[in-house]
């Protein structure tokens, strides 16, 4: 294996995201590096072979006079290209995000639903508790839009309060509530819980 | 200090949210109905009572769970497991292998922090694999000790009262959308109500009863008119009064004072910290009325409590209502040893525990 | 004085055969990982056969081939267990993984070049390194010399895995601030497995939180070491 492919496969994902667009500023030579690497890795695939005849379809672009530009311009990246053509005008890179470090975050359920918005059962997380500390009453606009469907009875949320940094420094009171989106129930599991259960009350003797 | 061997104790034990009883039916022997963690020690209360008491775990002849409500199953699976040779009482329902599934499903792979009655009810089940379980249903007798088996010379009579198979078969009915599928979200089971399934707990030791009423919910033709129709019940009047579900109106019958409780009777509750607090001032008033004998075994906070510092000050300012759920464990404790008055004469009360009067903090 | 984070960030990375194409911000909706509202804002820089990188309010999702990656600046850090769990045993379940990693990035400030020179001292003593140690200390606080970085590995005593090992590194530096990246990795037995029935999504069922904690716990020990 080349060892530009190889130092793409196993570069830390640390390297990059602090390439690719992290809060953290990065110098224009660790881009640089990282678009090459890509290329490397787009190049060399053709050179064995793995790479279809279609480079569109290999880099899931259509426009294939992205492509085209690309392969007669010199010291252009590829995804430049791409985000060109994809945007028609030059694109900024990532620009880097706000942090949110909570100073305190509980998990909560919801208890009762009411007229603009719900009581709930909170476990204080950050103090370590081990049985719910404290009921708290939200109204229903502290709930994202996003969220509001997933307000129910005995539906599980993160409640969080801290200040978020902004980029430019400056940081702003945050209470944060966020409903938990937990996978589903799997046909796996529910046989297996069937299996359980028939094991354990068989194995009970009821008087 | 404990109780005379002699002596009949009932104790209820709430902090605010969560609740059990503990009895002392004669001689060092000793039952426990549901069970709530003490907020101070992060254990079971009643197990904490006992210790402190010196009592042995041989020594504790049964455990009920009345329901698995949250607030009444916390640390239940701990004193099943304390106490090994202690018969223990579940509702009935539980022999279904499709609910008790759903129980394993729940509780399979937790992905939240916040534990649930059912995660107790499994580790309950579990505990007792390979072992007996006695089903909780109306009109069962749970443990007989004839006259003179104690030292107080009276026989001592342990039944369940409730739930009736009308109740059961409904309830099941009520259950089915949160039995797991395939394809359903998983989500915290909430507290289903109307409770239909909870396990009415009747003591009697000679002319004491002692009646406890879980969180038994009246509906029409089931609940408390079920026990009040039944003609299989024990017929011994109670002189002490575990008020259920926190002395709502939902949970009140009037006939249950006029034809299962002495006139005037102890009672006692534990109220609960929930949207709307139980028991209302409407509540208090109406069991006012009927004895002047009430006690609470904690109050209900009457303001939020504030946090301090910056975590106070955001919650401030984004104006979230927060109140603590549980205080220090109150006790509300009743000893008899006059047998012939069938009347608990000492009240103590401890920590938090108050007259129901001042539940409100009046 | 304390010292406390400037920003942080969480990260699970998982390595195995992916599909990135399929990581478009309509099929994230979709299946209920995006909202309606976060789908419609998402920000896709690319989503094609080798690449994926597609942005909300509160993460990004980087996926090639072999390599996917979840990270968020924003707490809570339990949306991204949650987003991987319902990804790779509800949806994906056929996807191969092979390794987890549960990361923390933590960036904070020394408060001055001299209190972050001494932390360089601190974790690489001049003295050990002879002569070259003594050209490195003639050049302090001048800034063009000290350490760069520094890693150390905790392999045994895991008893919350198959394998793995915990990787804590510190550097580089930005100015006085100090980056300190934590991994805590995680290895399928047999190093390859079907994401829905395998280990690894059972483990960060399991340890999602307490890794974070312990992550957390491992920068405090060092921020500690600060001596503004």
């Amino acid at each position: 294996m080349n060892t530009l492919q190889s130092t793409v496969k196993h570069a830390s994902y640390f390297e990059l995201d602090y390439i690719a667009g992290s809060s953290l500023p990065k110098s224009a030579a660790a881009a640089d590096w990282f678009v090459s690497a890509f290329q490397a890795c787009a190049v060399l695939d053709t050179l064995t072979g793995e790479m279809p005849d279609s480079q569109s379809q290999l880099l899931g672009v259509e426009d294939s006079q992205a492509i085209a530009d690309w392969k007669n311009a010199e010291n252009v990246s590829l995804i430049e290209v791409l985000k060109r053509a994809e945007a028609g005008e030059p694109r900024d890179r990532v620009s880097p995000r706000a942090s949110f470090e909570p100073l305190n975050e509980w998990e909560g359920y919801v208890v009762a639903i009411l007229d603009n918005g719900f009581a709930a059962h909170l476990l204080d997380l950050t103090a370590g508790c081990a049985t719910e500390s404290d009921e708290a009453t939200f109204s229903i606009d502290d709930v994202s839009d996003d969220d509001r469907g997933l307000v129910g009875l005995g539906a599980i949320f993160r409640w969080s309060v801290g200040y978020e940094r902004q980029v430019t420094g400056t940081r702003r009171k945050v209470s944060s509530l966020v409903f938990r989106r937990l996978p589903i129930w799997t046909k796996r599991e529910i046989s297996e819980s069937r299996e359980k259960a028939r094991s354990l009350v068989q194995s009970i003797t009821w008087e | 200090m404990g109780p005379a061997p002699t002596e009949v104790e009932v104790s209820l034990f709430g902090p605010g949210f969560g609740e059990c009883s503990v009895l002392h039916i004669g001689d060092g022997r000793w039952m426990v109905v549901d069970s709530c963690i003490d907020p101070q020690t992060g254990e079971p209360a009643a197990l904490s009572y006992l210790r402190s008491l010196g009592v042995r775990p041989e020594c504790v002849e049964l455990i009920v769970a009345t329901h698995w409500h949250d607030d009444h199953v916390r640390g239940i699976s701990a004193l099943v497991r304390s106490y090994p040779d202690a018969r223990v009482c579940v509702p009935g329902i539980l022999t279904n292998a499709e609910l008790v599934a759903s129980i394993i499903a729940h509780d399979a792979r937790p992905l939240t922090r916040v534990t649930s009655g059912v995660a107790e009810m499994r580790r309950l089940l579990e505990a007792k694999a390979g072992g007996t379980l006695i089903r909780g249903i109306a009109d069962r007798r749970l443990l007989a000790f004839e006259a003179g088996h104690f030292s107080h010379g009276h026989p001592v009579e342990v039944w369940a009262l409730s739930p009736c198979d009308a109740s059961l078969q409904r309830f099941l009915g009520s259950l089915q959308r949160y039995i797991p599928r395939e394809g359903m979200q998983k989500q915290r089971v909430p507290n289903i109500t109307p409770n239909e399934c909870s396990v009415v707990i009747s003591v009697s030791v000679g002319p004491l009863g002692i009646l406890l009423g879980a969180d038994l919910e009246e509906e029409t033709c089931s609940g408390w008119s079920a026990i009040l129709a039944s003609h299989g019940r024990p017929s011994q009047l109670a002189s002490f009064f575990k008020v259920p579900h926190h002395g709502s109106k939902n949970a009140h019958h009037p006939d249950v004072w006029r034809h299962l409780l002495v006139p005037n009777a102890l009672f006692a509750l534990a109220p609960y910290n929930r949207g709307a607090k139980l028991p209302s001032r409407q509540d208090v008033q109406r069991l006012a009325s009927l004895s002047d004998r009430g006690y609470s075994t904690a109050p209900l906070p009457k303001k939020a409590a504030r946090r301090v510092g910056t975590v106070g000050k955001i919650i401030k300012e984004f104006n979230v209502q927060l109140a603590p759920m549980t205080g220090v464990t109150g006790q509300v404790r009743a000893r008899a040893s006059n047998f012939e008055e069938g009347t608990f004469s000492e009240v103590e009360l401890f920590s938090g525990a108050r007259p129901l009067l001042q539940v409100h903090g009046s | 004085m304390r010292i406390t984070p400037e920003v942080s960030s969480t990260q699970i990375v998982l390595l195995g055969k992916f599909e990135p194409a399929q990581f478009t911000a309509d099929w994230l909706t979709e299946s209920g990982l995006f909202g309606t509202t976060e789908g419609r804002a998402a920000e896709a820089k690319m989503v094609g056969k080798w690449v994926a990188d597609i942005s909300i309010d509160w993460c990004r999702l980087f996926c090639t081939a072999e390599k996917f990656a979840l990270i968020s600046q924003q707490a809570p850090w339990i949306r991204l267990s949650d987003f991987c769990l319902k990804l790779f045993t509800e949806l994906l379940p056929n996807t191969t993984i092979g390794y987890m990693g549960i990361n923390r990035t933590v960036r904070f400030d020394t408060g001055s070049a001299t209190a972050k020179d001494q932390l360089g001292r601190l974790l690489a003593p001049r003295n050990v390194w002879g002569e070259w140690g003594e050209i490195l200390a003639a050049d302090e606080g001048k800034g063009a010399s000290g350490l760069s970085t520094l890693t150390l590995r905790q392999g045994h005593d895991l008893h919350d895995r198959a394998s793995g090992h915990i990787e804590a590194r510190i550097g580089p530096t930005e100015g006085t601030s100090v980056v300190m990246h934590v991994n805590d990795h995680y290895e399928a037995p047999g190093k390859e497995e079907l994401a829905g029935e395998g280990d690894l999504m059972q483990r960060l069922s399991e340890n999602f939180e307490k890794s974070i904690k312990r992550s957390d716990w491992i920068v405090s020990e060092m921020m500690k070491q600060v001596r503004p």
